[in-house]
């Protein structure tokens, strides 16, 4: 009821109050000749006097009947005082319009009281029509104007999810990993094009592999690995003979969901910090094997290891910050130096099955 | 009359990245002869010590040692010029008369203006000059490794070496010769005394309670005391509490 009663009073504010009295003017008109019609016996001018004297007494009654019902009783009892105006509207209009014409009102109404009750009758109908149709243009009018705002408030709301996803974006494509993979294109394509295009092709492969992440929840882990073999075959290039890898990952996950973002922040930091600053580079191994029904993923590298890396590891944060969101503390990472040397990540978590 | 033949030195990790500014240099400066291409950073420092060469073009990110490292032990030995793919903070800086500063992939137009810069001073025949406030002022733009506090802690968990975040760690107790690391997941011990822990961990993170304990302040959950008037504080969702001595009791003193 609540909100029937605001939208009664936004619709006595939106009503356009000289539009509905042209209206009523109409449609007083139109009853005129209606009645005329069907009554052949009367004076259409009389006919037509009455009937604005009722259309019009009841619009001024309506009007102001609104106007205490919205301002006195703040839009409650809405149906009883209109139907209460148009009634009082229909009496008066009729005792007015007899008067102009020379009726005897309280004969008229005492002789054809039949006549004067359909007359009432019909005036309350079309009232009512009059009033139904006021009513629903401007509730069209008013939901139209809301799916509006709302169409542009969904569309603000996508846009700064476009802009969430290229932050995510820009956050997952490092900037000193792009110049330095378009550097080294430029200075493959006079001496090697075959091999500036088969880098080109891979970073190609690495862009739409993240860009499409970035637009999802679930990934999988087929889909991880190729990103991150797309990824490795770049560094490959840029490092040459010093950077080895291999992906071990047995079929049977291969429709295992797994988050995105989780594997890459560990592979890039095995090249960053374990790899790339070695002078002789080293191997990076991507490993998952089944654990009693958990999916247990490894990345080792023989780098560099953590000696003296005291920085960084904000990427580490995140992960187990997400693994502890996404799996309720069911999953888990585990960070080791493996022997001689070098570091291995090692994520756990429970498998869809 | 016969001119002196220019020696250079290009050092660069990636081979890709090496060989096309040696193809460049080639082209806009024949005269030129490079002598090694040096995949890392001591490489370069041995071929410059070796051979003397009169420019370096080093890049900045390089194993072994940095572009700036090799620079600083040169000791004006080669006039250098720095390479990199990207650095946004250091660009600026690098905006230098004593060195210059090119960008990977670098453009004939860019290189052509190195080029002329080096043999005017080249021609001046002064020697490469004094750099070494401006690489220590580089060098702090740079972003650096092995400073800071300990944001890991390694320690060993039966046969294995484990990396445990700091920011895990409820609170370090010392234990004979070790001392042990407790997290949610157990104990690890570590070599280093509860002193050495001290000035490595952060302060603001991490606070000594007691002659063997250093307790992690995020861990927390509250103090209370005990009959003889000890402070004790009780780390969250772990059974054991701390007490803390008298010399420590003002940390958690009402505010």
């Amino acid at each position: 009821m609540k909100t029937s009663d605001i939208g009664f009073n936004t619709w006595f504010e939106q009503a356009n109050w000289p539009r509905s009295f042209v209206r009523t003017l109409l449609f007083n008109t139109f009853i005129a000749v209606f009645l005329w019609v069907i009554r052949f016996d009367h004076n259409f001018f009389h006919v037509l006097i009455v009937s604005h004297c009722i259309g019009l007494s009841i619009h001024g009654l309506f009007y102001l009947a609104c106007h205490i019902t919205v301002h006195q009783f703040n839009g409650r009892f809405w149906p009883l005082t209109m139907i209460l105006a148009t009634l009082l509207g229909s009496l008066f209009g009729f005792w007015l319009g007899a008067q102009i014409i020379g009726f005897d009102f309280q004969k008229a109404v005492l002789s054809g009281w039949r006549q004067f009750g359909s007359i009432l009758l019909i005036s309350l109908l079309f009232s009512a029509i009059i009033s139904y149709l006021s009513y629903a243009t401007s509730r069209i009018a008013q939901t139209e104007a809301a799916i509006q705002k709302e169409r542009a408030e969904r569309l603000a709301n996508e846009n700064k999810l476009t802009e969430a996803r290229l932050q995510l974006l820009q956050a997952q494509v490092e900037p000193h990993f792009l110049f330095n993979t378009l550097a080294n294109v430029t200075s493959l394509i006079d001496t090697q094009p075959d091999k500036a295009r088969h880098m080109l092709e891979k970073f190609i492969e690495y862009l739409r592999a993240t860009l499409a992440r970035t637009r999802e929840a679930e990934s999988s882990l087929a889909k991880e690995i190729v990103l991150m073999r797309a990824y490795l075959d770049i560094i490959q290039i840029r490092m040459g003979s010093r950077l080895r890898y291999s992906i071990d990952i047995p079929s049977m996950f291969n429709n295992t969901n797994f988050p995105p973002m989780l594997l890459q922040p560990l592979v890039e930091n095995a090249v960053k910090h374990g790899l790339e600053p070695k002078i002789e580079g080293g191997t990076l191994t991507i490993s998952a094997r089944n654990k009693n029904g958990r999916l247990q993923l490894s990345v080792e590298d023989d780098g560099l290891g953590f000696k003296g890396e005291r920085s960084g590891g904000l990427g580490l944060v995140n992960v187990r910050e997400r693994l502890a969101v996404l799996y309720n503390g069911k999953a888990k990472l585990t960070l080791e130096e493996c022997s001689p040397c070098g570091t291995r990540a090692t994520i756990e978590l429970p498998t869809n099955g | 009359m016969v001119e002196k033949i220019i020696h250079a030195l290009i050092a660069d990790d990636e081979p890709a990245l090496a060989k096309y500014l040696q193809t460049k240099l080639a082209t806009l400066w024949p005269e030129l002869k490079i002598i090694a291409l040096a995949p890392n950073g001591l490489e370069a420092l041995r071929i410059i010590d070796d051979e003397n060469p009169d420019i370096a073009f080093l890049d900045i990110k390089m194993p072994g040692l940095t572009g700036l490292e090799v620079a600083q032990r040169i000791d004006r030995k080669a006039r250098l010029v720095f390479v990199t793919a990207y650095d946004q903070y250091a660009v600026d800086a690098f905006e230098h008369e004593a060195v210059d500063y090119l960008l990977k992939p670098v453009t004939d137009e860019r290189l052509s203006k190195c080029i002329t810069r080096l043999k005017q001073q080249l021609a001046t025949n002064a020697a490469p000059p004094e750099i070494s406030a401006l690489l220590q002022k580089l060098a702090s733009i740079l972003p650096k490794q092995g400073e800071g506090f300990l944001r890991w802690i390694r320690a060993s968990v039966g046969p294995n070496v484990r990396l445990i975040p700091a920011e895990e760690i409820l609170y370090f107790q010392a234990a004979d010769k070790y001392t042990a690391v407790i997290t949610q997941d157990g104990e690890a011990l570590i070599r280093l005394s509860i002193k050495e822990l001290t000035d490595q961990l952060d302060p603001h993170q991490f606070w000594q309670v007691h002659r063997s304990t250093i307790v992690n302040v995020q861990q927390i959950a509250s103090t209370t005391r005990d009959e003889a008037g000890h402070v004790l504080v009780k780390i969250k969702s772990h059974a054991q509490t701390l007490q803390v001595s008298r010399g420590y009791a003002h940390l958690f003193r009402q505010m």
